[in-house]
């Protein structure tokens, strides 16, 4: 921008004459001229400061210059580009440092400042010199002389120029056609004729390829002509059109006789095509004509049975139904009003006369029409005509006479034999038993494999049930085992004889007598009736009897009787009496036996007795 | 040197108002700026002119924290002064006259 437009583009805005705005501006700038001329600075607000500063010189003399450091403001609008970019470390040596290549910074070129130096004193890029130098290195090596020679052989030749470098000396071109003519000269004659030969030939075909091109070409424009003259007649007018329809007409004779020509051409072709391959296929028919001829035969045979069945049916038909009769059988029926009349009245009259109070109370509306003997006649036509239907097709049926299905619709509604197929029945028969055996192996295996299935079905289904009938069992006797054991009750109240054990165990000699004495009180105390019939066992499984008339004490249980000699609450005295007693080889055992707070018993037992008497005899025995 | 005291100076040699040339002097700085920024250049023939100096982005080897150092490119205002206004301060055209 220049003072100029400054004034008047204020000059616009403010509406002030230009002169007096050229005088501000001029006023302004010459104070601040003189202002820097006594070497004062200047600070404009929102622009920037100027400043006054001294410099030597290269030859050492001082001078004054002006420095201008704007506002951050100004910066940043002029740099606007600029702002958000920041400086960032590089990791690099020194060696790339000088490189010419140049690296990026965020997009932007980062280049090294010698390098724009030497640009910026130019204004080139450096490489570009460089390429100019070369060209002149280049172009000196030459000299003008060869430049010359090679234009004016190029010119006599009529190349191009842009050849002009790479065309060969005419030294060796010499050479080169000495060399040819040479190898020619020594070429045999013989080769020399036979490519005579050869272009004669050549020759040839070239002349028939002419002339068929003059003949298309004819063609051709002999097509084009005809053409044109068919569409300019269409265009002119009506009066002239029927002397040119005969042109026409000749024009589209010419060319449907040049189509029989070709078609009567085809023909022939054809024709003779046919003889040859008729006289191949006469030379080779005996082997091949009989095939042909079998297929007539067959239909012929197959219209002959169905002509045959034909009247038969006919015949048959006749004869199932006797009652049909002909047209000229049948009365004629003659109808007259009169009579029609007459036999209304008749009904009328009947009704009147028939008119009674039982008959009023009938319902006519009803639509029971049908008597109760109609309805019975209908029932049993309704069931002959679904026993009828209700006929099997079992496979017999089916498979009589062939492994084909049968037409069933004919003969059910005919009622005629398959007399056409009576034939085929020699062919059938072999295959019965065939067939016969497949489908007997068929039911049997169906039969089979139903029997297995029922029986599978069932045997699992009743080996389900006696596995459960099996568990319950074993949880009902579980149960009634817990019930007479001590599982679910406990022990039954001791004998005095273990009372009394506690308190004061005796010696193993002693024993007996301590017991025999125990008992005796004990019987004279305790008597009770005996049931000889053997009642339920406590639910402790054991019970004592203890009026045996001895010193000992039985004991039932359901293995049978034990005699108890004695009870200690240690176990080694236990054994030794179980060892010092006379068993007469009956076994003796020694039984636990809680009692709760009483603490443990073991008690000395001797065998097993089915009966009381044989125990209280045993007992006798030992004392 | 002020602002203040350049109007002053100017009120006294022209014919305008005071407030009306406090306007004319902000808006003539604004249009600088606006010139500068846009076309990169102003130029008054008496006094000098203002251009913008593009700086390309470089590297340079801090010895400081001895590590290369890539710094962003930027456009750097400056203000040559005119010829008349160089001889002016540097007092040749006093000799010459």
């Amino acid at each position: 921008m220049d003072k100029e437009e400054l004034v008047i583009k204020l000059a616009e805005e403010f509406g002030i004459s230009s002169i007096d705005i050229y005088n501000f501006v001029n006023c302004v700038a010459e104070s601040m001229g003189n202002a820097f001329e006594k070497g004062k600075n200047i600070n404009i607000e929102q622009f920037g400061r100027f400043k006054v500063l001294t410099r030597k010189n290269d030859r050492g003399e001082e001078y004054r210059y002006i420095s201008f450091s704007p506002v951050k403001k100004f910066v940043k609008d002029v740099n606007y580009k600029y702002n958000d970019l920041e400086a960032f470390p590089i990791d690099d040596s020194e060696d790339e440092l000088y490189e010419d290549s140049p690296e990026t910074y965020k997009g932007v070129e980062v280049l090294n400042p010698d390098y724009f130096v030497f640009t910026e004193k130019t204004g080139k890029d450096p490489m570009s010199d460089n390429k100019k130098f070369d060209d002149n290195l280049l172009r000196d090596n030459f000299s003008d002389e060869e430049f010359s020679q090679s234009g004016n052989s190029n010119q006599e030749r009529g190349h191009t120029d842009e050849k002009k470098d790479y065309e060969l000396p005419s030294s060796i071109i010499q050479l080169h056609k000495d060399i040819t003519n040479e190898e020619k000269s020594n070429i045999s004659p013989e080769i020399h004729s036979k490519k005579d030969e050869s272009m004669d030939l050549s020759e040839d075909i070239e002349r028939i390829v002419e002339e068929r091109k003059k003949r298309l070409d004819d063609i051709t424009s002999g097509i084009k002509s005809l053409e044109h003259k068919v569409e300019h007649h269409e265009e002119e007018s009506i009066e002239d059109m029927s002397e040119k329809f005969e042109e026409v007409r000749n024009f589209n004779d010419e060319k449907n006789e040049e189509l029989y020509k070709i078609i009567s051409e085809r023909n022939k072709i054809i024709d003779d095509i046919n003889k040859m391959v008729n006289e191949s296929e006469i030379d080779l028919g005996e082997h091949k004509t009989e095939e042909p001829l079998e297929e007539p035969k067959r239909k012929i045979e197959k219209n002959d049975q169905f002509e045959s069945s034909g009247p038969e049916e006919k015949q048959e038909i006749t004869e199932i139904s006797p009652d049909l009769q002909t047209e000229e059988d049948f009365d004629p029926i003659v109808i007259n009003e009169d009579e029609i009349k007459k036999h209304d009245t008749a009904l009328d009259n009947q009704f009147e006369k028939i008119e009674t109070p039982e008959m009023k109370n009938i319902d006519y509306k009803s639509n029971e029409i049908l008597t109760p003997e109609d309805k019975e006649i209908l029932k049993t036509g309704a069931e002959d005509h679904n026993k009828i239907k209700e006929e099997p097709k079992s496979f017999e049926d089916v498979f009589e006479t062939s492994g084909e299905i049968k037409d069933d619709a004919v003969h059910r509604e005919s009622n005629i034999p398959p007399t056409h197929k009576i034939e085929d029945k020699h062919v059938v028969k072999e295959l019965q038993p065939q067939s016969q055996r497949t489908l007997d192996t068929y039911h049997d295996r169906m039969e089979k494999r139903r029997a297995m299935y029922e029986n599978e079905s069932s045997g699992g289904s009743w080996k389900a049930f006696g596995i459960i009938g099996v568990i319950l069992a074993v949880l009902v006797l579980l149960i009634y085992w817990g019930y007479n054991s001590n599982m679910f009750s406990p022990a039954p109240p001791l004998v005095n004889n273990e009372q009394q054990s506690e308190n004061i165990p005796p010696p193993a000699g002693n024993n007996q007598q301590h017991q025999q004495n125990n008992v005796q009180d004990n019987n004279q105390q305790q008597k009770i009736t005996e049931n000889k019939n053997s009642p339920p066992l406590p639910p402790s499984g054991e019970e004592y009897i203890t009026e045996t008339g001895m010193d000992v004490v039985l004991v039932r249980t359901a293995q049978g009787f034990f005699i108890q000699t004695a009870s200690f609450k240690r176990k080694p005295d236990a054994d030794r009496e179980a060892k010092n007693i006379n068993a007469n080889g009956k076994e003796v055992s020694v039984k636990e036996a809680d009692l709760g707070g009483k603490g443990i018993y073991f008690r000395v037992r001797v065998g097993t007795f089915e009966t009381k008497e044989e125990a209280i005899e045993f007992a006798k025995e030992m004392n | 040197m002020n602002k203040q005291t350049l109007i002053n100076k100017a009120a006294y040699e022209s014919l305008l108002k005071k407030g009306t040339i406090e306007k004319l002097f902000d808006r003539m700085f604004e249009i600088i700026r606006e010139s500068v920024r846009e076309e990169g250049k102003f130029e008054i023939e008496e006094f000098g002119s203002f251009k913008v100096a593009h700086k390309v982005a470089a590297k340079y080897f801090d010895e400081g924290k001895k590590q290369f150092v890539a710094i962003p490119p930027k456009d750097k205002i400056v203000f040559t002064p005119s010829q008349f206004l160089n001889d002016r301060i540097n007092k040749k055209r006093d000799e010459g006259g």
